[in-house]
């Protein structure tokens, strides 16, 4: 609203400005030609007596010439702005005279000479002004004895440039009128946008990131808005995300007290049933032996919580060139126990291929994700590790993961079977751990599982980095 | 219908088999299962329980959708759950369950809520017989060998928390509010000074037993 009534405001000035100019330059044009008219004319009559006064005088030849004549002569002109003086040595004698001027006052006007060439003539000029009233007055210097004044009235052109002032003025104010009339609408129109511009960012303030502004316009407000949509957009995201982000730590927060509740129950549970119950021997010996369970069911959830927390802190990893051999080696010794306490056999296909891995993190990985696959598979089954070219996978064939269980087995804390897996030690962290682990090294987890068949835990390298296509 | 008898669903195998052992000791018969299908289903076949104990979160079938079930037999229901949130206390309240009682809780505070559920449902047993006595809760008269022993109320009050939570140790704090209750701004010497009166008028000296820094535990 302000800019607008700024914009108009200068817009105004300027035209006026302009306006001024232009009048002053008309004005000043017209003035010039008009005095330069009234004097050629005013001039024109003083000549025009004059010649008529010397033709007679050459007519008569110098008879009858005298001051009665001459008198008759000015009055027969019907002329009541001549002046004429007999001037003979020191005594002047009036002839003519109907202006309310005397001679002394008619002398002393401030003359200069003034020539028209295309007019005869030898006049002096000056310029007169008597009771508002302009005048301009010549001078005759012929080398006759008569003093001849001719004063002509050139205050019309000061009443024209009156009128033509007013004229001007009113111009002016008409365009400016007009200049507001349709500046004001037009800037209204130009200026709408920024309004919605304003409420839209209003609202986004207040919260409301979906709000989009319709863009219709190519300049400079419509690229204006399309960057505000842009960044109105980049906010809703962001916000969203965090919202996201804010709602999972919560979901893990809560997950996490959950877990951590349900050990500590046992174990304060436990602990008080020894200070306070009267237990027979065998009933305490199974009560610390729970509480020595649940302690070990602790210490892998801070263990894991500790690597998710350093894992979660986007470090780049120091990737050395790693022999899938070596970690396959490695996950074999580590599962061993594992693998006899459930009967089951662990396999390997690899065909000498090398990755760019941190080889402690990706060893770990694939323990968690044999740890899932023995945990899926029945006793006496068969866990199978297989590395291509860009991926590594671990396969089992156990009861497989339903559908619509495969994207939040990613999710902390989630279990498929609850209570199998904490029959089998699981907190649920381990394909957390696993996607975080993925993460680190660029490459992504995925699922592919059918119930009843089976499941492969597949960590495919999609960053070349991590693969050695020439050592194959 | 058996009192004594509660069931237990829990999934969390050390918490159900620690709660289980707590109440063998108090004399009551406890079952478990660790699946609320599993529990469901054998709840058909048999369901003379005095009362009920059910995790909220449950593999199969939750704690909230066993409740209707369990209900209809008459059994009175205390949740068990880690979720101390207030939406779920209530939707567990009003859905007819007794009690609740949020993860990590305290033993003898789980039989306290048990013994009063069982009074509230009329299940609490109006005589006990306990060594050589008979303990009649609603005559608040004692008798030893049939022999009628005279006993202050607060006495008798004391010796009832004590009967109720046989076997298992309670502090001297925990007896004071128990027996005389939240109010009494006494000292626990009152305790001891009626645990001894208790001794000596029963002739309990070795049944009640004094745990150092624990309290009395009543044996049988």
């Amino acid at each position: 609203m302000k800019l607008r009534t700024r914009i108009t405001g200068i817009s105004c000035l300027a035209v006026l400005a302009a306006c001024v100019a232009v009048s002053a330059l008309i004005w000043g044009v017209t003035m010039r030609s008009y005095q330069n008219e009234a004097h050629a004319k005013a001039w024109q009559n003083a000549t025009m007596t004059q010649s008529r006064l010397i033709r007679r005088m050459e007519e008569l030849g110098g008879r009858y010439f005298n001051d009665s004549y001459l008198h008759y002569f000015f009055k027969t002109e019907s002329d009541g702005y001549s002046v004429c003086y007999r001037v003979q040595d020191t005594e002047t004698a009036e002839i003519y005279n109907q202006t309310v001027f005397q001679l002394e006052f008619l002398k002393n006007l401030n003359y200069a000479p003034v020539a028209y060439s295309e007019f005869e003539g030898n006049f002096d000029m000056a310029q007169l002004n008597w009771e508002g009233r302009h005048y301009l007055v010549f001078q005759s210097s012929s080398g006759w004895d008569l003093q001849y004044f001719r004063i002509e009235d050139i205050t019309y052109v000061w009443e024209r440039m009156g009128r033509l002032t007013g004229i001007l003025v009113l111009i002016t104010a008409g365009v400016l009128l007009c200049t507001m009339a349709f500046l004001s609408p037009i800037l209204k129109r130009a200026l709408k946008p920024l309004q919605e511009l304003n409420v839209s960012a209003r609202q986004i303030a207040e919260g409301q990131y979906h709000q989009r502004l319709a863009v219709s316009r190519r300049d400079e407000i419509g690229q204006l808005s399309e960057n505000f949509n842009k960044m109105a957009a980049a906010v809703e995201l962001r916000t969203r995300s965090l919202e996201e982000s804010e709602l999972k730590k919560t979901l893990f927060m809560g997950n996490l007290t959950h877990e951590l509740k349900t050990p500590m129950t046992s174990i304060s549970g436990y602990a008080q049933t020894l200070l306070h119950a009267k237990l027979s021997e065998e009933d305490q010996k199974e009560a610390l032996t729970y509480i020595y369970q649940e302690c070990g069911r602790l210490e892998r959830l801070s263990r894991k919580m500790m690597k998710l927390l350093e894992l979660d802190r986007d470090v780049e990893l120091a990737l050395t060139k790693t022999p899938i051999e070596d970690i396959f080696r490695a996950v074999e010794r580590a599962c061993q126990e594992l693998m006899r306490q459930r009967q089951m056999t662990l396999e390997w296909e690899e065909a000498g291929q090398s990755f760019f891995v941190e080889q402690d993190l990706i060893t770990d990985a694939i323990i968690n994700l044999v740890d899932n696959a023995a945990k899926a598979s029945k006793a006496g089954g068969k866990i199978l590790l297989r590395a291509g070219a860009d991926f590594i996978e671990v396969e089992d064939f156990g009861k497989g993961i339903p559908k619509e269980e495969q994207e939040r087995i990613l999710e902390p804390f989630y279990m498929v079977d609850k209570s199998r897996s904490r029959k089998v030690g699981g907190a649920g962290l381990g394909l957390a751990l696993v996607v975080l682990i993925a993460k680190a090294h660029h490459c992504e987890l995925k699922i592919e599982s059918e119930v009843g068949r089976g499941t492969v835990m597949r960590l495919a390298f999609t960053n070349c980095l991590n693969c050695d296509e020439y050592s194959m | 219908m058996q009192k004594s008898n509660i069931l237990i669903v829990e999934d969390e195998e050390p918490i159900a088999r620690m709660i289980a052992m707590n109440l063998k000791v108090a004399g009551y018969e406890p079952t478990i299962f660790q699946d609320g299908q599993e529990a469901l289903e054998a709840l058909k076949e048999h369901h003379d329980y005095g009362l009920a104990l059910l995790d909220v979160m449950l593999p199969g079938i939750d704690g909230f959708a066993l409740l209707p079930e369990v209900r209809q037999y008459d059994i009175p229901v205390i949740f068990l759950t880690a979720r101390d949130d207030l939406s779920s206390k209530i939707s567990g309240l009003t859905g007819g369950a007794e009690d609740y009682i949020v993860k990590p809780f305290e033993v003898l505070e789980l039989l306290v809520r048990i013994e009063k559920v069982l009074a509230r449902s009329g299940g609490g047993a109006q005589k006990v017989t306990f060594l050589d006595m008979e303990i009649n809760f609603e005559e608040h008269s004692v008798r030893k060998n049939g022999q009628e022993i005279p006993l202050k109320p607060m006495e008798f009050d004391l010796l009832a928390v004590l009967v109720k939570n046989k076997n298992i140790a309670i502090s001297r704090e925990k007896l004071l509010h128990l027996v005389w209750g939240v109010d009494f701004m006494g000292e626990t010497r009152t305790v001891d000074v009626h645990i001894g009166q208790l001794r000596k008028k029963l002739g309990l000296n070795s049944h009640i037993k004094t745990l150092s820094k624990v309290g009395y535990r009543l044996e049988d």
